[in-house]
């Protein structure tokens, strides 16, 4: 999953391979969590009912990141947690790729417009000021 | 504005939950707590705003609540708007405890006077750098002058 975002485009921060050695993981999950647009949960046999998923659910629900839970053999309404998410299955991963470059494009977007805007109203105001001192 | 503690436990603890907001309202603290009748605590705005305003969060684990999803989903919440965490154990052994929960500093039931004369201590603190903070009467009218 991670190799394909990346091959998307966008950047990643993934919980198994980021977490710095000696940190505290409760806070350093949450800086994590805080640092990204978005938050992907995968839900497996294994993960679907591990502590740190409920945790990341409540980091990301507070700082109001797009979230979507991933299902990979795990039923939709076997997480309470995420009752009212749209959730993908894995095998289905390519279509949730797919909006994830939509949205990044638009992000990107709004990003060189304000720019654009900022440099636009900075030279605006150096105008200004060499005509009054003229 | 009275130092706020908010409460996460089970519904299934509300005795245990009971006793220990009202030792907690005796200390002079104002308490919140995590009991409410929406099932998914994330549509659960008065819980989510009631963290949002507290000083610091208990987490009540008992054998029964020991990996309860609603209170983990508090504790992400709460280590995110950098609250104080205090997990209150009763009944579980500390090995039976979840990774997520070992590296807190967390409290014995049967030691929680030990909690609340530290907790005192901190509320004293808070009103004295809040009355510091606040101007004295008549200084905001004499600097207006």
């Amino acid at each position: 999953m991670a190799e394909k975002i990346e091959t998307a485009g966008v950047g990643y921060w993934l919980d198994t391979r980021d977490l710095p050695g000696g940190g505290d993981i409760r806070t350093e999950i949450s800086r994590g969590v805080n640092d990204c647009q978005e938050v992907l949960i995968l839900f497996s046999p294994y993960s679907k009912d591990s502590p740190w998923v409920s945790f990341e659910i409540g980091a990301a629900s507070i700082k109001n990141r797009y979230l979507t839970p991933i299902l990979n053999n795990v039923q939709y309404t076997d997480v309470a947690l995420i009752q009212g998410i749209k959730a993908i299955e894995l095998n289905d991963f390519d279509q949730y790729l797919v909006e994830l470059k939509k949205r990044a494009a638009k992000a990107a977007g709004k990003k060189r417009g304000a720019s654009k805007a900022a440099a636009k109203k900075k030279s605006t105001a150096r105008k200004r000021s060499a005509r009054q001192r003229a | 504005m009275a130092y706020t503690i908010f409460i996460s436990s089970d519904s299934r603890d509300k005795d245990l939950a009971r006793d220990l907001s009202k030792r907690l309202e005796k200390a002079g603290v104002s308490v919140t707590t995590s009991a409410s009748k929406v099932d998914n605590p994330r549509d659960d705005k008065s819980r989510i705003e009631n963290l949002r305003k507290a000083d610091e969060v208990i987490f009540l684990l008992t054998s029964k609540s020991v990996r309860d999803e609603k209170i983990l989903f508090d504790l992400g919440i709460a280590t995110s708007l950098e609250k104080r965490l205090a997990p209150i154990i009763q009944g579980v052994k500390p090995k039976d405890l979840p990774d997520i929960i070992k590296g807190l500093e967390y409290i014995k039931y049967e030691d929680l006077e030990r909690y609340i004369s530290r907790l005192r201590r901190r509320v004293d603190e808070a009103l004295k750098a809040l009355a510091k903070a606040q101007p004295k009467s008549g200084e905001s009218s004499k600097s207006a002058a």
